[in-house]
């Protein structure tokens, strides 16, 4: 029977393969944000503040671009949008801990520890002690992307952009999204939602990314409504 | 101005995380919002990963010797789909690239 510390270690160990994507993508981070013209305690407290990189990276590239704080908000509001969703599909799995335990793994929910936490529900559906591997995956990976952070801050000038380190984020994105891609309609969803992101990039406030993510999603969602039909029809 | 804008920020992604977390909240939730919810990720993450890839120096550039994204990307792309593996999608892209850019 696992106990609470080796379910803990458990996640923290499996975390391991995401920390090659996250920590070049956290230097990135830190790097754009001192290049934007954020201070130094500014951009470290933004990861532990928002703790989501994607929204991070828009939030720094949005207010170095001058656009208005209401459009920065948003854009960082719907790129962290995903979050409920991986909230909603854990929501049985947790409802029955303390408040305390929600409260702190709902700060940790990330892309990756949703992708360790299905995984793990999936196969250990019964171990009393799921929560402890939560908290393993989760803290690992804050306390790796507050690292990355404070080292992409203080090596902001010493970094050199010929690494292409900004190219480890697209990757690390690829490598959450490809596994994404199951249906037809997700492919639909994919396909508009780059095709938007390059078409709308004339437009002010890089509105393109809020607008490229409505046309993706309602893309896939009209999809998914048009392919049931059919098969009920077909039926 | 940008600490309200980040704790704004900030306080919103919480809430997004939290918000399912509690039974009372989840099960206020309308069910139909489950399909539009399912494709978020897929169309925020493609949304910010293409002109990533795309765009090189502010501009438009979809010459493969130009833009040796292009095909880094498209290799971690096939990795990705035939191994499923995450350390192997992220190496294989950089080494990709990293190559390119030594041979060029």
């Amino acid at each position: 029977m696992a106990s609470k510390t080796s379910e803990f270690f458990m996640g923290a160990r499996d975390m391991m393969p995401h920390h090659l994507g996250v920590f070049p993508f956290g230097l990135v981070f830190g790097v754009l944000a001192i290049a934007s013209g954020l201070s130094a305690l500014e951009a470290i407290l933004m990861s532990s503040i928002i703790f989501g990189g994607a929204s991070q990276i828009v939030f720094v590239q949005l207010w170095s671009a001058g656009v208005p704080s209401f459009i920065v908000g948003s854009s960082v509001a719907i790129v962290n949008l995903r979050h409920l969703l991986y909230s909603a599909s854990l929501t049985k799995y947790v409802e029955s801990l303390p408040l305390k335990w929600r409260m702190i793994l709902a700060y940790l929910l990330t892309d990756q520890s949703y992708a360790l936490m299905v995984q793990k529900y999936r196969i250990d559906k019964f171990s009393d002690y799921n929560h402890y591997y939560f908290l393993g995956s989760g803290l690992t990976l804050w306390l790796g992307w507050q690292i990355a952070t404070i080292i992409g801050v203080l090596g902001a000038s010493f970094i050199s952009e010929q690494w292409s380190l900004t190219f480890a984020i697209s990757l690390t994105f690829i490598a959450i999204v490809i596994p994404l891609l199951k249906t037809r309609a997700d492919l639909i969803a994919c396909f508009v939602a780059g095709i938007l992101s390059i078409l709308l990039q004339p437009l002010p406030w890089k509105l393109w990314l809020i607008l490229a993510g409505i046309g993706g999603i309602t893309a896939g969602w009209i999809a998914t409504t048009v392919i049931k039909k059919s098969r009920r029809s077909e039926k | 101005m940008i600490w309200i804008v980040m704790i704004v920020a900030g306080l919103i992604t919480y809430s997004t995380r939290f918000s399912m977390f509690n039974k009372s909240i989840a099960e206020k939730m309308p069910k139909w919002v489950e399909v539009p919810l399912h494709y978020v990720p897929i169309a925020l993450l493609t949304a910010i990963i293409v002109p990533e890839v795309l765009i090189y120096e502010q501009n438009l550039s979809l010459s493969i010797f130009e833009n040796l994204r292009i095909i880094a990307a498209s290799f971690a792309i096939l990795i990705a789909f035939i191994s499923r593996n995450v350390i192997a999608t992220i190496a294989s892209g950089l080494v990709c690239l990293w190559v390119l850019q030594w041979l060029l």
